[in-house]
Parts: structure tokens; sequence; C-alpha cells
């Protein structure tokens, strides 16, 4: 019999449940044959027995600076022969190759700064278990044009992968699988870096966008998780289709409280894994309550941008983490998109 | 010079077309106005408007930045979102309307006198309304500031006002100037907002002549229908496709929903509002597929905005599409009859019920 960890004691690993065999979920009309381990929200899979063992309070810190701003997703195929050892040297090529495009007159007029260096460092605290690789961060760093003044960074481009899962690409060993990537900074700095990456590692970088069922399943998951101190009611925006004129959006903002509620009532606490029902009820219970009030079919609508306690959303691939703690929970669904999406190419 | 700087900035806020007609209206640069050309640059145009305006009042004119920038307002009135407000009146008092720009400036200028030592005041009549604008400043020293101009807009003998950009701390004494010089006794604030100010007119003025009786306000209908024959009746296809091959199933359900949008909003192009928001308070009603929640007794709280560029319309249009169930709920389908647009749903329980009566 599977062991079933109880809800109330989160913790970042708990033994495995052991997985249900195939057979049992394979159903013949759903993109999923087995449920995916990010729908796990207790964020179990492989044992991690060292992680056990306390975090070292200067890579919590890390991840703080991760809560609170911007990113840009991108998802990146496997880097070919990228070596942990040679960051300095990829440091030294990629600043040089930035000063290149500078001179050949591409990025003048652009921005105000010259971006002056770029430096490759290892993200630590990002790693979900001991089959991920580590987190690369990239810092690109420019002085202004006037020349006085202190250099200040420019971009953050941060390459990680939280819990891959087994039956991801086996590739041999001069493959590093970094499937995400997460970008803060100016779109013409942001393509020469990704051209570089492109050159270099012969992998291939693309923008990451989610669909409303991806949206939802989000939503679904992460809505019921508040915080105690800045919850944030649970918002989904919907787009209207282009034959409607005149109306271009609509907003239904849920307080987090009751939502909370609804999200209790529709989970079975016994199961650790989110299901595809239990999706499905949230979505289509808060669909179903609009409906009784506006008879207006959001079934039908484009699900764009999802706002919850723990980060928000939108379908262009805009991402916002508002709670260190579920930073790991939110980056783990991600990879799961992320190699879901470069797997269906 | 400060002065500079801010007709800069204001005429900066017009088109190349639309400074000609803006500066003759405008009238300070009298005979000079024929001496600029018009065909140079943005900026070269400002500076030649700034030179002839300093040359024909070397001390400055107080009224002259006032006045020129209403008149860039109301070319670009969309550009501000506008707040609409009730003036309430007692029975049977005497009314004390305005409907001449001067004599309401100087009313306007009386009672906010009191209040405030220096402000800046204009009042202009365009398109059968008056248009206010009301620039106060914080010391008594400074002067008043671009940024904290209030501006109304008031049709003389009707108690709608539309304001915008009204700061809270002014806010209270310029209500009241406003009750005041009007001979009303109380302003309210209607929960009515949007960007285009004959709209709003429109939602606040003709509340009970939106839908289908627009047609009588806008003479539409035949009031003698029995005194010429019936013209034989063109049936119009909204598909033009002419393969006979193709049959239409639902043309009879098509035509029930067409003829119930119609009825509930008109034939005629709908006011045009940029958001309508609700917030619901009723129980939970998704209970189909959330069993667990049938238990809850609470109100489950949650806020829905429709957004675009005319709502209204678009509701119509989700209706034609069959994106939503005709007819309609009434508090989506009647908008256009209800001067508001920020709604509060709640359950109807006897404790409602007294908070309703109160409120209306």
């Amino acid at each position: 019999m599977a062991e079933c960890t109880p809800l109330s004691q989160i913790t970042n690993t708990t033994s495995s449940t052991g997985r249900v065999g195939r057979s049992w979920t394979q159903r013949q009309h759903t993109p999923y044959t087995r449920t995916p381990r990010s729908r796990c929200l207790t964020g179990q899979g492989k044992t991690v027995p060292l992680a056990r063992t306390p975090q070292a309070p200067r890579t919590l810190s890390r991840i703080k600076e991760l809560v609170n701003k911007t990113w840009r997703l991108y998802k990146v195929t496997p880097l070919y022969k990228f070596d942990v050892g040679s960051l300095r040297k990829y440091s030294r090529l990629l600043s040089a190759h930035l000063d290149a495009e500078y001179r050949k007159g591409i990025a003048v007029g652009v921005e105000s700064e010259v971006a002056d260096s770029a430096r490759f460092s290892l993200f630590k605290g990002l790693k979900g278990a001991s089959g991920d690789s580590d987190a690369i961060e990239i810092t690109v760093k420019a002085k202004p044009k006037s020349g006085q003044g202190e250099s200040k960074v420019v971009l953050s481009a941060i390459l990680c992968s939280v819990q891959l899962p087994d039956d991801a690409f086996l590739f041999p060993e001069s493959f590093t699988f970094l499937p995400v990537m997460m970008v803060k900074g100016g779109v013409g700095l942001t393509k020469q870096i990704v051209s570089w990456l492109e050159h270099q590692f012969d992998c291939h970088i693309t923008h990451m966008s989610f669909s409303p069922y991806d949206l939802s399943w989000m939503v679904a998951m992460w809505g019921g998780c508040v915080p105690e101190t800045n919850s944030k009611p649970v918002e989904m925006m919907y787009t209207v289709p282009k034959e409607v004129e005149g109306l271009s959006r609509i907003t239904m903002t849920i307080d987090a409280k009751v939502c909370k509620e609804l999200w209790d009532s529709i989970r079975d606490p016994t199961n650790n894994r989110f299901t595809e029902e239990e999706e499905a009820a949230f979505i289509k219970s808060l669909e179903s309550h609009f409906f009784y009030h506006f008879k207006v079919k959001l079934t039908a609508m484009y699900l764009n941008r999802v706002v919850t306690s723990i980060a928000v959303v939108d379908s262009s691939g805009r991402i916002k983490f508002y709670s260190d703690d579920h930073v790991h929970r939110v980056l783990r669904h991600i990879t799961e998109v992320a190699v879901e999406q470069i797997q269906q190419k | 010079m400060m002065e500079r700087e801010i007709f800069r900035k204001i005429l900066g806020r017009l088109r190349k077309d639309e400074l000609r007609p803006v500066l003759q209206e405008w009238g300070h640069l009298g005979k000079r106005l024929h001496e600029i050309d018009f065909s140079h640059s943005k900026h070269s145009v400002h500076s030649y408007v700034v030179k002839g305006f300093m040359k024909n009042y070397p001390n400055g004119h107080p009224d002259a930045v006032g006045k020129l920038d209403l008149l860039c307002l109301q070319k670009h009135s969309a550009k501000r979102t506008w707040a609409v407000y009730h003036l309430k009146k007692e029975q049977d008092s005497p009314p004390n309307d305005v409907a001449d720009p001067k004599e309401f400036e100087q009313r306007l200028r009386r009672e906010l006198g009191v209040d405030f030592k220096k402000m800046e005041l204009c009042v202009l009549q365009h398109e059968k309304a008056l248009w206010v604008r009301i620039c106060i400043s914080k010391g008594s020293k400074t002067k008043p500031m671009l940024k904290n101009a209030t501006y109304c807009v008031h049709f003389p003998h009707t108690p709608v006002l539309i304001v915008t950009n009204m700061k809270a701390a002014t806010a209270e004494s310029i209500k009241q100037a406003f009750v005041n010089v009007l001979g009303y006794c109380d302003i309210q604030d209607i929960r009515l907002t949007g960007r285009c100010v004959k709209s709003l007119a429109q939602l606040s003025l003709n509340k009970y002549s939106q839908g289908s009786f627009s047609q009588y306000r806008l003479n539409q209908v035949d009031l003698q229908p029995l005194s010429h024959g019936k013209k034989r009746k063109r049936t119009e296809s909204e598909e033009s496709i002419t393969d006979p091959r193709i049959v239409f199933v639902n043309q009879k359900e098509k035509k029930q929903r067409l003829e119930i949008l119609n009825d509930t909003f008109g034939p005629n192009p709908q006011p045009t509002l940029e958001k309508i928001e609700y917030k619901l308070e009723t129980k939970f009603h998704g209970n189909h597929y959330a069993p667990g929640m049938r238990n809850q007794t609470g109100p489950f709280h949650c806020r829905v905005k429709f957004e675009g560029t005319s709502v209204i319309e678009g509701i119509k249009n989700l209706g034609k599409t069959e994106l939503a169930v005709v007819p309609l709920p009434d508090h989506l389908a009647k908008v256009h009859s209800l001067a508001k647009n920020h709604f509060v749903l709640q359950d109807k329980s006897k404790a409602n019920k007294s908070v309703q009566d109160s409120q209306t």
C-alpha cells in the first residue's frame, strides 16, 4: 500500500509514496497518460536524503532575489559541452561578443548604457533533486555612456532546472539540460545573449508561452496556497474572441479566503497529487458561478493571465513570484511544462 | 520662465492640425497668429507662439494659461477618466441655474475665493455645456501647478456634474462651491465613470430613454404607421452565401435572439463605457462541480470586471455571437438605463432588503 503523507506536514521532501502503475492512470483522450509529477503538491519524486539537512541561510537569500520581479521565461534545449568549471572562460567570451556587437553598430542608440561585462556564476538554491544540474546565472553589467558613475546590472538571466522528470531526455554525458531560462533585462541585449548561447552550445532557445489549459492548471494548483502574510486575491483574466467587438477582457477576482475554502472542499486530503478531476472541478465551479450571475460562457474565452498569492503568470511567458517559500514549487511546474513543450517540437 | 514651459507643455498635447484652430479660438495672439508658419516643426511653432504671446502681453495675462488648457482638454477629453456627480435638490426650492459662462465664473469665484486665496478659474461654453477649469495653489506664494487642475463639465438646467482629476485636499470645497452656486442642497457620486464625456452625459441625462426607447428620443419612430400602405418587406439574409445547397437550420432561433437583443438594447449605437465592475456578495453557485461547498452559508466574495472600448456594445455582441445566453440578466443588459457602472450584487434576503431600501 502506498504511504500517504497528509498535506499538513508539507516539507521539502518526504518519502516517496511509490509511483502509481502506468495502466491505472492511462486514459485515452487526455494529453497526459500519467499524472505528471509536478502535480504533486508536496514536492516528492526522487528521494534526496541530503536535502533533509537545513539549507544554509545564504542560499535562501538568493531565492529572495527572484521574488517581486517580472521575469520573461524561455525554454532551452540541452546545452552541448557546457562545463561548469569553465564559467570564467564563458564570461570572457560573452563579454567579448557583446563588445563586438556594440562595435558593429547593432546596439547603437538603443540603450543609454554600454554593456560592459558579462559574468557566469552558479546560482545556488534552485536545484530540486540530485539529478538536476546546478543553476547558472548570467549577469551583464553596464557603465553609463557618459563614462561616469558605477556600472550597474543591466540584465540578469538564470538557467535552471528544478526536478526534471525521470523520463525526460536520455542524453549522453556531454549534454547539460537546463530547460528553463528566466531573464530580466532589455530586449535587444536578451537577443544578443540568446544568439550567443545558441551559437556556443548548439542549443535552441525560444520564448515560452502558456496555453489557457496550462494557466488553468496553475490557478487550480496554486489557488489554495494562501500564505499568512501578504495574501493576494486570486484573479483570472480572460480575453474575449475578436468577433465580439467592443468588449476586450473579462476579469474575475476571488477573495483569497473563500478561494481557499473552495480549494479545500475540492481537494482529497489523502492524495498528494493534484488530479485532473480536481482541476476541472475548480475551474468549472468558478465558471458556473460566473454563468449563474451573468449568463456568459467563460469556457469560450481564452484565459490570458492568472494571479495567485504565490505567483502571477501570463500567457506570453512573463512570471512574477510573490512568495519565496513557494518559488521551488512554481519552478518545478514550469520545468515540467518546458520539458513537455521541448519534447513536443 | 515658468510660463514658457507651461505653454509648451499644453501646446505639446495638441496635434499639428489642431494648433491653428485652437490658437484662433484662444485669441490671445491676435494678428501675430497670421505671422506664424505652421509648416515648420512642432517645436519651432511652439516657440513662435510663446514669443508672440510675450510680445502681446509682456507682463503676462492671468486667464491665458487656463483658457488654452481648457481648449486643449476639449479636444482630447478622452485622455482623462471622468466621474459623474448628481446634485440633489430639496423639493420646491427656487431654481438657481446658470447658463451664461461669465455669470457662472463670477459666482464660482466668489464661492471659491472664500476658501482659497490663490487660484485660477476659467469657464468656457462648448457644445451646450459649461466647461470649468479650477487650479488651486497649495501655498499662498506658490503658483498653481498644471497637474493639480480640476476640470468640470456642467450642463445648464440639469443636476449633472462631470468631473476629472479632483484632488482629495480640495474635493470637498469644490463640491460645496458647486452646490452653493447652483442652489442645490447636496451632491452625490453616482458611481459612473468613463472616458467619453458625451456618453457619460447621455447615460446620466437620458437615463429613461435608452435602449429601445432611444428610437423615440431620436425621432425614428413612425407616428402615423397607418397613413401609408405597407411596403413589401425585403428579406435580407445576413449570410451572403448564395449556394442553394446550404440550408441554415437555426434561422428561427437566430431571429428570435436578435429580436430579444434589439428589444433590450435598441437599434441605435450604445453609449461608450470603458469598464463595468461588479462586486458579488452572493452565495456560491458552482455547487454542481464542487459539492463540498453546498454547506457554505457565507457569501462568496468576488469581483468581476468587463473592459473594452465600448462594453455595452460588447455585451450586445456577446449575445449576438451566442457567447452569452439570451435573455441576459437585467444587471448586464440594462446598464444603459441604470446610469452607473459599479454594481454590488447581493442575495435577496431580509437583511439585505433593509440595506437596499435605505440606499434608494
